[in-house]
């Protein structure tokens, strides 16, 4: 098992200088560049030339990469060209609303998404099941801007119960990380049932009826043990998503996450910015793989002896 | 004493394009520690015969339509959901035809093993587990310490069988049912669980129902034979009386196909046709199609079950007063 960890962890490494290489890249290869965002009137080409150059931009592509590459490894992202902060810090400040946000919403996700899912299959073909497929349906389907607005208009403008927006108090995250955690739930209330019922129509389930055991014991410790092994592997796959995938309701919330931060930095072609933010969230992703791989070994056995 | 007695059993399934009755009015008895073998050709109903007795039809979105099931005199058919709980896996236990999909692939067999005797026994898990490791050992599985910590994927097929049989011995039950325990594993590996069987049920002193197709386990093993032919019995009686004097022509047939060393070369004998599927069950006798004696009275009636003078029982219009009469043969 620990070998199992500790290669995935190794494998993080040539996929973070990948990764970088397609973040640079890309960013250069659109075009503009933030320079034409400083100049104001009365700035002369001098001016211009002088900026350029001491942001590296007159050098070869490769260059700026290894540069900036250099710095990554002394813990410097570079400083943001338009706002004047060293985008670590930039981060630093960002980086805690989405996370709460991110992590809030993927347990929501999860519990909401799998109680839903057992009940479902549970009540199979009831007035139950459709209910909470009709919920789930419209969670997956719903755009989680529109949602958002929704929810203010309902919970914060009309029963004036919870804020409008804001992102002081932990009260203000209930409407974000519902709006975000709903999408995530209906998904994975869908896989539950599936999986569920999947594994409800295996032989042994049969034969633990044969043993004896009541149906509760069957459907919560075996079946749902059974079930869970791809629900994990969407979980794994929302942790980095929602993340960065929810610019829209950071928008609607006014929440300074790190999706705003990399939407501005990307209207302003601010580079060392979409860099560094663009950086931590692939590398949240990649991290939220690395932990459904091991959640995944951790519950499906035959997963954790294929890798020994 | 009778243990367990079937009466008059109809099996109904529902599916999505209607009712399909896999068995029809089928009967047989077992006493205290016997062994009865239960054969037939795959689809004559063996496994879901089990499964009624078990009680797993409702999980299968199947009924028992008539008749009842004694067990030491209860019927189980009139038993509620958690009383059946309380009989199955303790004094009625099922070992599954497949080892290979009868384990819960995420759980240690040996927590497997335990749940199930804790579910029955008031015992702790550290004896459960004394008992469990017992019981395997006494199935001859060497290393039952090691094994009792490993999933079901890793073990061979033969230890996975002496797994679940091991589950099916663990609460001592007065009655075990085998659905075809043996063909899943290789040829040396069955007669190794076949002999275990013999021990352990005559250790035991246990009632053992032997779903086979194999006759040769069924003439070692077995005290009586059953068998079964499209949802019907067709001839049930001692083994020894039934295999020397079969009556039924299907039961002739089926012991005809068994290839014997010394047999001419080139002819293996098969009865011809198939059995039917459960959607096309023919009239009258289910098995006049195949039947070398058909007549039409085989066709238009279901015949009737007659006691042979050997004492067998025979379900069959050849032995009915009325035969002689009827000289036209069919096809």
């Amino acid at each position: 098992m620990w070998q199992f960890v500790i290669r995935r962890l190794l494998l993080m490494i040539p996929i973070f200088f990948v990764l970088s290489v397609i973040i640079f890249s890309l960013i250069h290869i659109v075009p503009g560049n933030p320079i034409d965002n400083l100049i104001g009137p009365g700035m002369t080409k001098a001016h211009e030339q002088k900026l350029i150059e001491k942001y590296h931009l007159d050098k070869p592509l490769p260059v700026q990469y290894a540069i900036w590459l250099a710095n990554l490894f002394k813990g410097d992202l570079g400083t943001s060209i338009i706002e004047k902060r060293p985008v670590t810090e930039l981060l630093r400040h960002h980086l805690p609303y989405s996370l709460s946000l991110g992590l809030t919403a993927i347990a929501l996700s999860f519990v909401l998404g799998v109680s839903m899912g057992i009940l479902s299959a549970a009540a199979k073909d009831t007035w139950i099941d459709h209910m909470a497929m009709v919920v789930a349906l419209f969670g997956v389907t719903i755009p989680a801007f529109w949602l958002g607005l929704i929810l203010i208009l309902i919970f914060a403008v009309w029963l004036n119960l919870l804020p409008v927006s804001g992102s002081g108090t932990l009260v203000s995250l209930i409407l974000p990380a519902v709006t975000v955690g709903l999408g995530g739930a209906g998904l994975i209330a869908r896989i539950t049932r599936v999986s569920m019922l999947e594994v409800a129509s295996k032989d042994f389930i049969v034969m633990l009826h044969a043993k004896g055991l009541g149906k509760k014991a069957i459907l919560l410790k075996h079946i749902l043990r059974n079930a869970l092994i791809p629900v994990i592997t969407i979980l794994g796959l929302r942790i980095g998503w929602v993340l960065g995938g929810t610019v829209t309701v950071e928008i609607v919330f006014a929440r300074p996450g790190l999706g705003q931060m990399l939407i501005t930095g990307l209207f302003r072609r601010d580079y060392p910015v979409i860099q560094g933010s663009m950086l931590l969230l692939a590398m949240g992703i990649v991290l939220g793989t690395f932990l459904a791989d091991v959640l995944y070994a951790f519950t499906d056995p035959r997963v954790r002896d294929q890798h020994q | 004493m009778t243990l367990l007695c079937l009466e008059n059993i109809s099996v109904e399934f529902t599916t999505r394009d209607g009712c399909v009755e896999p068995l029809n009015c089928i009967g047989f008895d077992l006493d205290d520690g016997e062994i009865l073998g239960l054969v037939g050709e795959t689809g004559s109903g063996k496994s879901v015969t089990a499964q009624a007795i078990m009680g797993l039809l409702p999980f299968l979105d199947g009924r028992v339509s008539q008749g009842r099931i004694l067990f030491k005199d209860v019927d189980l058919l009139s038993l509620s959901e958690s009383e059946y709980q309380q009989i199955r896996g303790n004094r009625i236990s099922l070992i599954s035809q497949n080892p290979m999909t009868s384990l819960d692939p995420v759980y240690r067999v040996g927590n497997q093993i335990v749940e199930g005797l804790r579910l029955h026994l008031n015992i702790s898990r550290s004896d459960a587990a004394k008992r469990a490791k017992a019981v395997m050992t006494s199935l001859g599985i060497a290393n039952s310490e090691k094994v009792f910590s490993q999933y079901p994927h890793q073990l061979s097929g033969g230890l996975k069988q002496r797994i679940v049989i091991a589950m099916g011995l663990c609460a001592d039950p007065e009655l075990l049912i085998a659905d075809e325990p043996t063909t899943a594993l290789d040829v040396t590996v069955q007669a190794q669980i076949i002999e275990l069987f013999k021990k352990t049920t005559r250790d035991r002193h246990v009632g053992l129902i032997m779903i086979t197709h194999d006759l040769g386990v069924i003439a070692h093993l077995c005290d009586k034979v059953v068998v079964m032919y499209a949802g019907t019995v067709v001839e049930r009686g001692d083994v020894a009386t039934v295999f020397k004097n079969p009556r039924h022509p299907y039961t002739l047939s089926l012991l005809g196909c068994i290839p014997t060393f010394g047999m001419a070369q080139k002819t293996l004998n098969a009865i011809p046709g198939n059995v039917p599927s459960v959607r096309t069950f023919p009239s009258g006798c289910r098995y006049h199609p195949r039947c070398f004696h058909a007549k039409p009275v085989c066709v238009k009636h279901s015949p009737e079950t007659i006691r042979t003078s050997k004492g067998t029982l025979v379900k069959c219009h050849m032995f009915s007063p009325d035969w002689r009469k009827d000289s036209e043969k069919v096809g």
